[in-house]
C-alpha cells in the first residue's frame, strides 16, 4: 500500500472494499460511485513503481 | 422522495446510465438492472411505497427489497452530503530576497516566474525550459512566485496566493500552476473549463485521441513516440478541455519520459542523449524533458476518442472497443472535473459522441501504424 498517497485519494481497491457496504446493489449490475479529484493535478508523485495489475480495471 | 438526494442529471450513454450529484460532485454509473430499482426509488414516497413497487416490476423478495432500501438510502446519502472545502486563506506576497527570477515567453505571453529556491525551480522550470527568454527588463503582466514556506509550497499569482499544498504534494502545486497557466494563454477563468484530464492527447492535425492509463503505464511514452513519427502532441499528462466548444486545448509543457522509457526513444529523438535528467525520487527515479514538436502553435481539437493504454512486454498490439464503465472508472477518478452543473452538461454531452477502446502494445512500428490507421478512419467518420 502505498503510504504517501495524499488523503483524498483512495485506490479502485479500497473504493471496491468501500463497495461492500453496497454489496446487494453491486450483485444487481455494474455499479460505480466515481469522484473527481479535488484539486488539479500532474501525475501523483508516488505512482508506486509503474504499472500496478491489481488496479487495472480491465484485468 | 426527497429532492435534496436525487442526481441533478441522469444521462444514458451506450447502455449505462451516468448520475451526477451537485452537493458532491460525485458521479455514479450503472447498468440498466441498477437503474431500474433506483427509477423505483426515486418515484417512491417511503420505504413501503418502494417495497410494493419493487415487488410489483421487478418481483424481488421482501426481505431483498427491504436491502435494496436500505443501500439505496445510503447511497444518495453519501453523495448528497457536501464535505466542507478547505478555503485558502488570502495572503498577499511578502518580498523575496534571492529570489531566482526566470522569463519565459509562450506564444504571444511574457510569463514571469519568481522561485524561492533551486528546489522551487526544480518542480515547473524543467518543462517550461524550452520557452526561457533573455530579458533584462522586467514588462510581464503575469508574475507568478513559486515559494518554500515552512514545508509548505505556496504559490502566487500576480501577489495573491492562489494555491497552498503541503510539500509532499508538489503534483497538486505543479496542478495548480498549469492551471493558472492554462488560463492566462487562454484568457480564460478556471470556470471557463469542464475540466483537466489526466490524460495525453495527440492529434493529426485535424482531431485528437486522448491516451489514459494509470501513471507508468506508458502514456508519456507513447505519445513521445507518436510524436517522433509525425502526429502533434496536444498536451502530455494534463489535457485541459474548454466547457464551450467541448475542445481539447493544448498545453505547452514538455513530456515527461521515465528513465525505463529513454532505451526506446533514444534512436528516436534527436540528441535524446543530451537532454540533462532530472532526479525526483527513489521510486520514480530520473525523466527527462522532451519539448513538444508543435509548441509554438496553439491548438483546440475535437476530441472523439478515448485510448486506455497498455504496455505490455512482447504484447501483440492490439484494439479493442470497451465499455464506457471501464474508461470512466480511470477517466473520472483520476481527472479534475468542474463541479458547475453546465459544465457537467457539457461533460456529459462529450461523452455521448466518444467511443471508448484499449490499447495492448509492445512494438512501437506496430503502434504506429495503428494510430495511423485510427486517424484515418476518424477523418472518414
Amino acid at each position: 500500500m502505498n503510504n504517501k498517497k495524499s488523503k483524498d485519494q483512495i485506490t479502485r481497491n479500497e473504493a471496491l472494499k468501500k463497495m461492500g457496504k453496497y454489496a446487494a446493489i453491486t450483485a444487481v449490475g455494474t455499479f460505480l460511485i466515481l469522484s473527481p479529484k479535488k484539486a488539479h493535478a500532474t501525475s501523483p508523485p508516488d505512482p508506486g513503481g509503474g504499472f500496478r495489475e491489481s488496479d487495472n480495471p480491465f484485468e | 422522495m426527497n429532492l435534496v438526494t436525487a442526481p441533478k442529471y441522469i444521462r444514458e450513454i451506450k447502455g449505462f446510465y451516468i448520475l451526477w450529484f451537485d452537493f458532491t460532485n460525485k458521479y455514479i454509473v450503472v447498468n440498466q438492472n441498477v437503474m431500474t430499482l433506483l427509477k423505483i426509488y426515486l418515484k417512491s414516497s417511503n420505504e413501503s411505497d418502494f417495497l410494493k413497487r419493487s415487488n410489483k416490476q421487478s418481483n424481488y423478495s421482501r426481505k431483498r427489497s427491504k436491502q435494496y432500501y436500505i443501500e439505496l438510502t445510503q447511497l444518495l446519502q453519501e453523495c448528497s452530503i457536501k464535505s466542507k472545502d478547505k478555503s485558502l486563506v488570502s495572503s498577499k506576497l511578502i518580498h523575496l530576497q534571492n529570489k531566482i527570477t526566470v522569463f519565459y515567453k509562450i506564444n504571444d505571453f511574457f510569463i514571469q516566474i519568481n522561485y524561492s529556491s533551486e528546489y522551487a525551480k526544480s518542480l515547473v522550470h524543467p518543462q517550461l525550459e524550452h520557452y526561457s527568454y533573455q530579458q533584462n527588463t522586467s514588462t510581464s503582466n503575469n508574475i507568478f512566485d513559486i515559494l518554500i514556506e515552512d514545508k509548505t509550497l505556496n504559490l502566487y499569482k500576480n501577489q495573491q496566493l492562489c494555491g497552498s499544498f503541503p510539500q509532499t504534494d508538489f503534483h497538486l502545486l505543479q496542478g495548480q500552476f498549469a492551471m493558472e497557466l492554462l488560463c492566462v494563454l487562454n484568457n480564460k477563468n478556471e470556470k471557463d473549463w469542464l475540466g483537466t484530464f489526466h490524460a495525453s492527447t495527440i492529434s493529426n492535425g485535424h482531431s485528437a485521441i486522448m491516451l489514459i492509463g494509470d501513471s507508468g503505464n506508458g502514456k508519456s511514452t507513447l505519445a513521445a513516440l507518436l510524436m517522433t513519427y509525425g502526429f502533434d502532441l496536444i498536451a502530455d499528462d494534463f489535457t485541459p478541455m474548454l466547457a464551450k466548444d467541448q475542445k481539447v486545448y493544448s498545453y505547452p509543457a514538455a513530456i515527461s519520459i521515465k528513465q525505463g522509457s529513454f532505451k526506446l526513444l533514444e534512436p528516436l529523438i534527436t540528441d535524446f542523449n543530451k537532454l540533462p535528467k532530472y532526479f525526483i525520487n527513489s521510486r520514480k527515479g530520473y525523466v527527462k524533458y522532451v519539448q513538444s514538436n508543435n509548441y509554438r502553435k496553439q491548438q483546440s481539437l475535437s476530441c472523439r476518442k478515448i485510448v486506455y493504454v497498455n504496455y505490455k512486454k512482447e504484447a501483440q498490439t492490439k484494439l479493442t472497443e470497451v465499455s464506457i464503465d471501464k474508461i470512466l472508472s480511470l477517466l473520472i477518478t483520476d481527472s479534475w472535473l468542474s463541479p458547475e452543473p453546465k459544465n457537467v452538461e457539457y461533460f456529459l454531452t462529450w461523452l455521448e459522441t466518444c467511443t471508448f477502446h484499449k490499447l495492448t502494445y509492445s512494438d512501437a512500428d506496430e503502434v504506429i501504424q495503428k494510430f495511423k490507421t485510427i486517424f484515418n478512419e476518424q477523418n472518414i467518420d
